[in-house]
């Protein structure tokens, strides 16, 4: 399997193949990194499709090769932000023409399969950037701890420690422990 | 009390039933085919350079330093129309179109003459007939020399060109998307165009319409007129060479491009000119022309060091192409070449003094304050220098300094190698050796009656023996004449424009 370095060197000379191999590599995390902080999996799809242009267009400014993930997950985030302050004008427009009663039976979204695990997902946005990156990395996306460590370019043991520290914090939350 | 591996399990469980359906890489591909999205992105730098947009299934040499994969599962092909129509919009279909028509054309013609096309049986067997449903089969030019080719990849190990035949003549078809991947040896590359490509091994290249694909190794392209006047150029296009960091667009000129590991290009211009530009984000895209005798790197981040400086680039690592004459250029370079002024001249030394038993050989220096009555520079062809930049007036007078330059044959007859030059001095030529003989001395060369006979009037010598393979040694011994009325100090300068050339091996 050709690493994430080779993809991107094959992206940044048009290799459309390699690109799509990228997205397919990191969709499902920044899906998840959008949904941790904007609730909605239709918004969250949007957000990591934002993201993924985005690093297309700025493949050349990526200078550690091998960082795809990490920086496609933090434009995500910055995405889903984006989003989220749009949603909330909106919103507010919104309850401007409709009274709460028709927004709240405005149509079915289609998110019901997510929302078992909403609240760890938007647990997850509370989380240090560090730590929300390999959370998201190593269960959502199935990738090792060696793998996740050559990708960002550190040892294994800070990878396996900062999993731990991650998902001691959302045990605590989680839990209703104050932070 | 929710325990960890609750949390682990349920995250999992998550990506477990994640629905299946359009996927991400589905929208953005679609996204991604609106040209005005697809404009700002990385892959306008790469559309500007024409060619294939398939990359070969084989990584570059080292193993480590895999660069172009194609990977294709069958789940991936349901999305890849929409890739696909990304580059169906704009001139890559135009291109496409007048590929196919010059591959049709140039099958007829190759059908009808194949009996005299003259391919040797090992030839054939290195290059097997494509199948003929390969959509993107179009020769687009030919291999018309190999010497000590090894093969690297696997389908082509085996074959190598019969060691009692160092360099054989072909004339062997190259389609685009053909990849050459040398261990060793090189291969000159005629295409349709007119372009002529040497690889050095090790190298790998990916033929392209016009150009190629260099992703590791050296190689030397030679296009004898600008793409702006060849009226029978087949695609109208200019001959490009794009690297992992780069594109090295000619414009009617002989040049040289390396490639390293880490992605690095370097380029050198012999003469004319090209257009080094470096891929990257957009708005940090840059151009830069190099001239004759120029060179400039091309880092893997993307950033150009547009500044030319002497010898960064080093044009002895390329192979220069043959002339039409059968004849191969020596690369023997003329002073101060590709150096700016108070610069160190990255081929010419001063290696010795008269009056000085110890000298210390040093890189001749570019002179900064060139003498009024010495004859002009001419940026591109040669400069005067000397042992340092303001040493035009400090000099003892009557001392013979030793100006060393030296060059490589590793190829051609020998006793067929001719080196000329023209020789510009201050104040007079006492010697000229080639590997430590004496050579004939031009007319002038002694003491000349008026000090101007030798700063102003060209001195021209030609030597055509003496010269060993491998490593040559060049060396001219310029005499400091009595210019001030004191006869303390006097001047040093020396110009010389070279050339050299030596027949091929039959």
């Amino acid at each position: 399997m050709p690493s994430t370095e080779e993809l991107v060197r094959a992206a940044r000379l048009q290799s459309v193949s390699a690109f799509a191999e990228l997205v397919r590599r990191y969709e499902r995390a920044a899906v998840v990194t959008g949904y941790s902080v904007l609730g909605d999996f239709h918004l969250a799809q949007d957000a990591a499709q934002e993201a993924f242009v985005a690093a297309y267009q700025r493949l050349g400014q990526l200078r550690n090769l091998a960082s795809f993930g990490p920086w496609v997950l933090r434009i995500t985030r910055r995405r889903a932000l984006r989003l989220l302050r749009h949603q909330s004008v909106n919103g507010r427009e919104r309850a401007l023409l409709y009274d709460a009663d028709q927004i709240r039976h405005m149509p079915y979204q289609g998110n019901d399969w997510m929302e078992p695990y909403a609240e760890v997902i938007q647990q997850l946005a509370r989380l240090p950037e560090h730590e929300r990156v390999v959370m998201v990395m190593h269960y959502v996306d199935g990738r090792s701890a060696r793998e996740i460590a050559e990708e960002i370019g550190c040892p294994v043991g800070t990878i396996t420690k900062q999993l731990s520290r991650a998902v001691e914090r959302l045990r605590t939350w989680l839990n209703g422990v104050p932070s | 009390m929710i325990p960890p591996e609750d949390i682990q399990r349920m995250l999992q469980q998550m990506a477990e039933s994640w629905p299946s359906g359009e996927s991400i890489a589905d929208r953005v591909a679609r996204q991604l085919a609106d040209p005005h999205v697809a404009e700002n992105g990385s892959a306008q730098a790469a559309a500007q350079a024409s060619g294939s947009r398939s990359l070969s299934p084989h990584a570059a040499t080292d193993a480590s330093s895999p660069i172009y994969i194609v990977v294709r599962s069958a789940s991936q092909h349901a999305s890849s129309a929409y890739w696909g129509s990304f580059f169906q919009v704009g001139p890559f279909s135009y291109l496409v179109s007048a590929v196919v028509m010059c591959a049709a054309f140039l099958g007829a013609w190759q059908y009808k003459i194949g009996d005299r096309i003259n391919q040797s049986e090992f030839v054939r067997s290195v290059l097997p007939a494509k199948s003929v449903s390969e959509s993107d089969v179009a020769t687009v030019g030919h291999i018309t020399k190999m010497r000590d080719c090894k093969w690297a990849d696997a389908p082509l190990a085996e074959i190598t060109v019969p060691a009692r035949r160092r360099d054989v003549s072909v004339t062997a078809p190259i389609s685009v998307g053909r990849e050459f991947i040398l261990d060793s040896g090189q291969m000159e590359l005629t295409f349709s165009s007119g372009a002529r490509v040497i690889l050095q091994g090790p190298v790998s290249f990916q033929v392209e319409s016009n150009g190629g694909l260099l992703s590791v190794g050296v190689l030397t392209g030679k296009y004898e007129q600008s793409h702006k006047t060849r009226p029978n150029s087949p695609t109208a296009a200019p001959f490009v060479i794009r690297t992992p960091t780069a594109t090295v667009t000619d414009l009617g000129t002989e040049f040289g491009v390396e490639v390293a590991k880490d992605g690095r290009t370097s380029s050198y211009v012999f003469s004319g000119a090209v257009k080094l530009h470096a891929l990257a984000a957009a708005d940090k895209q840059s151009d830069v022309i190099l001239k004759q005798n120029e060179g400039a790197h091309v880092e893997p981040t993307g950033s150009l060091r547009s500044v030319i400086r002497r010898g960064e680039v080093d044009a002895r690592r390329f192979v220069r192409p043959t002339s039409r004459s059968g004849r191969l250029p020596i690369a023997v370079f003329a002073t101060g070449v590709g150096a700016s002024a108070a610069d160190p001249d990255a081929y010419w030394q001063v290696v010795a003094a008269s009056n000085d038993p110890a000298f210390p050989p040093q890189p001749a220096i570019v002179v900064r304050s060139r003498r009024t009555d010495w004859a002009p520079a001419s940026a591109s062809v040669a400069k005067w220098i000397s042992w340092c930049a303001d040493s035009t007036l400090v000099v003892p007078p009557g001392v013979t300094y030793t100006f060393e330059t030296t060059f490589d044959i590793d190829r051609g007859l020998l006793d067929t190698a001719v080196l000329s030059g023209a020789i510009l001095c201050d104040h007079c030529i006492r010697a000229i050796r080639l590997n430590g003989q004496n050579m004939p001395l031009p007319d002038a060369s002694l003491v000349p009656k008026y000090q101007w006979e030798s700063v102003n009037q060209v001195q021209r010598f030609s030597i055509d023996r003496g010269f060993v393979r491998g490593k040559n040694v060049l060396d001219i011994e310029v005499e400091t004449g009595y210019l001030s009325s004191s006869g303390t100090v006097s001047s040093l300068g020396l110009r010389a424009e070279l050339e050299g050339s030596i027949q091929e091996e039959p």
